[in-house]
């Protein structure tokens, strides 16, 4: 079957393929899933919580004008919230501006969820804890170097929050991976690994 | 020997929405062996298997990310974007389109997508507009949606001899779910149907007519339900419960009926108007005073201009800002083309009454559209609320009807994006452009400035180009005149 050929240099990464690349990610992990996605349509503007039964239902439902973050995942194992910025290049998570608008999403949404155990599909989850992600794309690896460098725009507005990165890597032939970083002694004890062992750095 | 396979490539706004309708069809086909694979790590690629066809779908996200996309797709996205578009890129054609919102379908919301429909209709390329019938609307209440997407999707209809349907999701106890209702099902027989003749080497639509049929019922019921709350009159009502309508329209969708001269949902000019409704036809107040509306208003006196509802809401505006747009309206006056006849800029922050909550209204008449005789009678007062105009205007037949619309907005830009594209678009088509007599359509922007036309530049704008095809005049602040056919200002 030939399919129309896709390969490394007939496409480029935007945030919404590095975005839905992760989201596979997670898709396949045992320990993590997806209580929001932000795609630019459709009927997913809704955070959703879940139950023990695996019903879902919504937590919290974002206005028109409302800032979001991208991706919003739970660990219930690790008791978790990841809440992830993401953008198609690690420069622009590091513009000034965007770094003021994460760091509002993230601390709005955080406090948010932490009044939510009155929702029956939220509960307990709104006493785990907060992790904040930047997500981006690119077609070399990240230095940690530079990974350290990106993280320290937000430590000072994120004073207590774990912060790490995931990058979406293309090679040459167009395969996109993924790769979780984190800075060191940064990732909470005990917290399940996003990405797939194959794929950590 | 297995049927061959057929490829279609999905391409949509986001993976979700590909991923989403694929995993619909594969739950329309339980006879078929499907399996779902990713290409280079994340392109999902479907396979659909069974004794008589063999279909793959390979979905592409984000328009915007790929180099290979087909040119139809590429001009299709001019005229908006909708959410997903089936393409065969053996025989290079578009299979169907589809936009899709969860949005909640009050006011603007549900008009600002129609330039969608318009775009492939004119292409000929089979659309499906979903949208929520029931919403909640930030107050808390429940809205129910707008008549006119659905009224535009069987004027189109009719016109292109294309399927344009608009299905809606949810009832008044679910609002806003994808699962209630018959819409987000219906959407997906359809596609699949189209997916199996196509995979199976037949017409597109080829046997579709009953459930189109189906699709078309629901319209007119919806619009015969929702109608009269929206608007004091409907052109041959009749016709919404009449049950051979929706096959009728079915069989034009798919060309196997050509539509009756003087067709369905013709808006009448006065004469045409049923005794009562012409006779409540009178002057309405304006909440902000304008040089050109009042005369338009009083030709509803005059019984050759009529509305169909008189309730356009003020979005009163912070008077800071208004200023500001004021400022940079008068900087755009002043870029503007030279002109034969020069015009003043004259708008200042006094124009617009203050509100109770602090703000200045912006809103003029309580109508955004006026449905006119005669081109001569809005001819004549456009030429008393602006002198200069006098004998410049088009000389077009002073008989044609006409359609005025109006966009009170003063913030610069506010021309050719959403929402007045998807409106004018919606009423262009709804209410004359393609009628055996057909409309000339003007839009009024009273607060805008023309300087922000630049007409070299605007070519590739979405906007402007369906401007250009379903608009004839463009009216300005100060009364400067665009004539979109000629690309000429007056």
């Amino acid at each position: 079957m030939d399919l129309i050929q896709a390969n490394g240099s007939t496409f480029r990464v935007t945030e919404e393929l590095a975005r839905w690349r992760f989201e596979l990610e997670i898709k396949a992990s045992e320990n993590w899933w997806i209580a929001f996605t932000n795609p630019t349509a459709g009927p997913w503007k809704r955070l959703m919580g879940r139950k023990n039964d695996g019903t879902m239902g919504e937590v919290h439902r974002f206005q028109r004008d409302e800032d979001r973050p991208d991706l919003v995942l739970v660990c219930d194992a690790a008791r978790e919230i990841a809440i992830i910025e993401a953008k198609d290049t690690l420069e622009k998570l590091i513009v000034k501006s965007q770094v003021i608008k994460s760091v509002g999403v993230i601390t709005n949404l955080a406090r948010l969820l932490s009044e939510k155990s009155d929702n029956s599909y939220w509960r307990e989850r709104a006493h785990y804890g907060i992790v904040a992600g930047l997500l981006w794309a690119s077609v070399d690896d990240t230095s940690a170097k530079s990974f350290d460098a990106m993280v320290k725009h937000y430590r000072d507005e994120l004073p207590r929050v774990a912060i790490f990165g995931v990058e979406v890597l293309k090679d040459p032939t167009g395969q996109l991976s993924c790769r979780e970083l984190w800075a060191p002694r940064t990732r909470p004890e005990g917290m399940p690994a996003m990405c797939r062992p194959a794929c950590l750095s | 020997m297995p049927p061959p396979t057929r490829q279609v490539e999905l391409w949509c706004d986001s993976f979700h929405e590909g991923t989403w309708a694929c995993e619909e069809i594969v739950s329309l086909l339980p006879s078929a062996t499907c399996s779902v694979s990713y290409h280079l790590g994340f392109l999902p690629v479907y396979r659909f298997d069974t004794p008589e066809f063999s279909l793959v779908i390979q979905v592409f996200g984000d328009y915007a990310s790929w180099e290979f996309i087909p040119d139809s797709i590429k001009e299709l996205l001019t005229w908006g974007k909708p959410d997903l578009v089936a393409y065969d890129r053996e025989a290079n054609r578009i299979l169907f389109a589809v936009e899709e919102t969860a949005a909640v379908p009050t006011g603007n919301q549900a008009l600002q997508r129609c330039e969608r429909m318009y775009g492939s209709s004119r292409s000929r390329i089979p659309f499906w507009y979903l949208l929520s019938e029931y919403g909640v609307h930030i107050d808390g209440g429940t809205r129910r949606a707008s008549i006119w997407p659905t009224m535009m999707g069987l004027k189109l209809t009719q016109h292109y001899r294309t399927p344009c349907l608009v299905l809606s999701y949810s009832s008044e106890s679910s609002p806003e779910d994808y699962g209630a209702g018959d819409g987000t099902l219906s959407l997906f027989q359809a596609l699949t149907a189209i997916l199996r003749n196509f995979a199976k080497g037949c017409s597109l639509l080829q046997d579709l007519g009953p459930l189109l049929a189906t699709q078309y019922q629901a319209m007119l019921t919806f619009v015969g339900s929702q109608g009269e709350n929206l608007t004091g009159f409907i052109p041959q009502r009749e016709k919404l419960t009449d049950s051979s309508t929706a096959s009728i329209l079915a069989s034009i969708a798919t060309g196997e009926t050509t539509p009756a001269s003087g067709g369905f949902l013709e808006w009448p000019i006065t004469s045409g108007l049923p005794p009562k409704f012409l006779e409540e036809q009178s002057p309405s107040d304006l909440i902000k005073p304008d040089i050109l509306l009042p005369a338009v208003e009083a030709l509803k006196t005059k019984k050759v201009c009529y509305t169909l509802s008189t309730n356009a809401g003020s979005r009163p505006q912070p008077p800071k800002e208004l200023a500001e747009w004021i400022k940079q309206q008068e900087g755009h006056f002043k870029r503007g083309s030279l002109l034969a006849v020069p015009a003043a800029f004259s708008m200042k922050l006094a124009d617009f009454p203050p509100s109770i909550g602090g703000g200045r209204h912006v809103t003029t008449a309580k109508n955004i559209l006026y449905l006119i005789d005669k081109w001569k009678y809005l001819r004549k007062v456009i030429e008393v609320a602006y002198p200069r105009l006098e004998r410049r205007l088009p000389s077009w037949g002073e008989e044609e009807p006409c359609l005025l619309y109006v966009s009170n907005s003063v913030k610069p830009g506010r021309i050719f994006g959403d929402p007045f594209t998807g409106q004018i678009a919606a009423f262009a088509s709804i209410f004359g452009k393609f009628d055996l007599r057909s409309r000339r359509t003007i839009a009024y922007f009273p607060h805008q400035a023309h300087g922000q036309v630049q007409l070299n530049r605007e070519r590739a704008n979405k906007g402007f180009l369906i401007i250009s095809e379903l608009v004839d005049l463009l009216i300005f602040h100060a009364g400067v005149v665009l004539d979109v056919k000629e690309k000429s200002w007056i």
